[in-house]
């Protein structure tokens, strides 16, 4: 008896509440309540939404209408609609516990977590908690894989043949990449997602000196990264994201010689550490079909130092995650040269739950970040263009597996001192490749 | 001259006043009529006709009009033109508990709580011991699990009808809800004395044992 449907019979027992008699359909041309009602029950959400609205449009606007068509909207994917119908189902029934629960829904498929989170922050204490447990708890991410590259066979295409006194290369060989975070939220507004990396690059030094030594020899890049990044939500759609990122390398010089000569020229042997960092951060705007975001970072790569401004605009034309874009423009200055680096994804529902996105950038990569420098190019080479595709599996509303296959088409560089001319660097160009699997936990 | 003048005036004017008060007479016989009929068409479940017949007469500004289309166009269903009629009687008696109680039936079925609670809150300022209206406002907060506010309603209900099945058994509950079990034991108790053998007032003692 202690159950909610308790009160309402009392409730209608008191209030006399009557169920619309068929012949009320006399009254009026279209009776839209009788109408909506029966195609609600028989779950024709084309039309249901089409009359609805139209009825709503002649003033049949109340909480039943507006949660039938927003229901609608909602089960044909509509959720932008969905929510717009929800928002003022609560206007007319402020505690509606249904109501509540398939706006928050509406703002999460559609993509628009922030504003499902900041509605939390309105209901009252157990409700919110009941809604909106995932959200009060961490988002576990984990993402790992091989790249491979064939900069080895390109340089031996392309290295250079004819006379010379010196040549230097340093070739990528194969590398792995091992990453977890966590999202951790606090409150309703704040969030806090911080992430540890870990990069084992594989790589292979050669110099030759021409009638004196050829050295040769592998060795590893080992590095420890660590991102934090506190965000803040000002008001449901503008929030501001800081974030800084510090790199600890570490390699060593596989190369030794007995000349004192030739040691000085390749450098001391022995493990050399240093650390790259880049501190900035965003500030985005969402709307329901589009959001925007600004930011400005200052990077320090391999003792070089680099101002990256980027704007991104995000668009989901339909009002839903079946269909999306990325397009950003970003802009790498430094002392000597400003570079423009031009990125676009498009990504959609593929399947049931299967969803799909195919991304490239035109453009130097290398000392720049992505998304708010959760990722980071600090590698010499130049990275002049890349292109990929993700497929992510949602498994249900707390975890999603994905896939992401990267090439990054890249300029290699040969130091050389042909006989009788002044030294060169020489380029050609080679292929990275990775494959990333990824987990998104959310606890709950 | 002047004397047969004023004669014809008040001859004249008399003439008016008498018709006057016969079209009225015969208006509010008409209106009787309608009203009549109305009656005879919703008692046979012909809500449509009685709608019809009270607006071939409808006149914007009578109260009694708006009120009784209220009422049967929330029975028919028309739970946005039943909202319109009682908040234009209520527009024209600023101070009718009546119109009020009859706005919130439509308002409900429509769903429209929000509303519902505004008008409970305006026939509360009108008469704070409403029983039905405080009675309702508890229910309602009830149903929202604002068992704090509930409470408020359901106690001053208590305080006016000490042994009141409705009053004795909600505000059992709600104090069960709060934690309050020892009250809700003896408001259950009480409520099986009103009502021997009371399912919900039985139930909730079970849980408190």
């Amino acid at each position: 008896m202690k159950k909610a449907g308790f009160f309402l019979i009392q409730l209608c027992v008191f209030l006399g509440v009557v169920a619309p008699p068929a012949s009320a359909g006399e009254v009026t041309d279209i009776n839209y309540e009788t109408l909506t009602l029966r195609l609600y029950y028989e779950q024709k959400w084309d039309s249901l939404l089409t009359i609805g609205e139209e009825a709503i449009d002649k003033g049949y606007d109340y909480y039943y209408m507006r949660v039938r068509v927003g229901e609608a909207a909602f089960y044909k994917q509509r959720y932008v609609r969905a929510v717009r119908h929800f928002e003022k189902a609560l206007q007319f029934n402020s505690g509606d516990e249904y109501a509540t629960r398939l706006l928050y829904k509406s703002y999460q498929y559609s993509g628009r977590a922030d504003e499902a989170r900041w509605m939390l922050r309105k209901l009252p204490e157990g409700l919110a908690a009941d809604i909106g447990r995932a959200d009060r708890k961490p988002v576990l991410y984990f993402e790992a894989g091989p790249a491979f590259t064939d900069h080895v066979k390109q340089f031996e295409k392309n290295r250079q043949t004819g006379p010379g006194t010196y040549s230097e290369v340093y070739l990528n060989l194969n590398s792995q990449y091992l990453l977890a975070g966590a999202e951790c939220p606090i409150g309703y507004r704040m969030a806090v997602n911080g992430a540890v990396g870990v990069m084992n690059f594989h790589k292979s030094r050669q110099v030759d000196i021409a009638f004196v030594d050829s050295l040769a020899g592998n060795y590893s890049v080992f590095q420890l990264e660590t991102y934090i990044s506190p965000s803040f939500n000002i008001t449901p759609r503008l929030k501001i994201s800081p974030a800084f990122r510090l790199v600890n390398v570490s390699l060593e010089n596989p190369l030794k010689s007995d000349d004192s000569l030739v040691q000085q020229l390749i450098g001391p042997s022995g493990t050399l550490i240093y650390n790259d960092y880049a501190y900035g951060g965003e500030v985005s705007y969402s709307a329901p079909m589009w959001a925007f975001s600004g930011g400005v970072w200052s990077l320090k790569v391999d003792k070089l130092d680099f101002i990256q401004a980027t704007g991104s605009l995000f668009v989901k034309p339909l009002g839903n995650l079946n269909l999306y874009s990325t397009t950003s423009l970003s802009l790498r200055s430094n002392q000597s040269s400003n570079d423009y680096i031009f990125y676009q994804m498009i990504g959609g529902r593929i399947y049931h739950k299967l969803w799909g996105e195919a991304f490239m950038s035109l453009g130097d990569l290398s000392g720049t970040a992505e998304h708010n420098l959760q990722i980071i190019y600090n590698a010499f080479d130049k990275v002049k263009s890349r292109v990929g595709t993700r497929l992510i599996i949602s498994i249900n509303d707390y975890l999603s597996l994905s896939l992401r296959y990267q090439v990054f088409f890249r300029e290699g560089t040969e130091l050389f001192f042909p006989v009788d001319e002044p030294d060169q660097i020489f380029s050609y160009n080679y292929m990275n490749q990775s494959i990333t699997g990824g987990i998104k936990w959310n606890l709950h | 001259m002047e004397s047969s003048l004023n004669h014809h005036k008040i001859s004249i004017l008399l003439l008016i006043v008498l018709m006057t008060s016969q079209l009225k007479a015969q208006d509010n016989g008409n209106l009787s009529a309608v009203f009549s009929s109305s009656y005879t068409y919703e008692s046979n479940g012909e809500h449509s006709k009685a709608i019809e017949v009270l607006k071939k007469v409808y006149n914007e500004s009578s109260y009694e009009i708006n009120l009784r289309l209220g009422w049967l166009t929330y029975q028919s269903g028309l739970f946005t033109e039943s909202v319109a009629y009682y908040n234009k009687a209520i527009a024209l008696m600023p101070l009718s508990i009546e119109a009020r109680l009859g706005y919130v039936l439509p308002a409900s079925s429509a769903g429209n709580w929000d509303q519902v609670i505004t008008r409970y809150t305006e026939i509360l300022k009108l008469d704070p011991n409403h029983y039905t209206v405080n009675y309702r406002m508890g229910l309602i907060y009830y149903g929202r699990k604002d068992y704090q506010t509930a409470f408020r309603y359901f106690e001053k209900v208590l305080n006016f009808y000490p042994f009141d099945y409705d009053a004795l058994l909600m505000t059992g509950w709600t104090n069960f809800q709060l934690g309050k079990l020892r009250e809700a034991k003896v408001l259950f108790g009480k409520t099986l004395l009103n009502k021997p053998g009371d399912k919900s007032a039985l139930e909730g003692l079970g849980l408190i044992k």
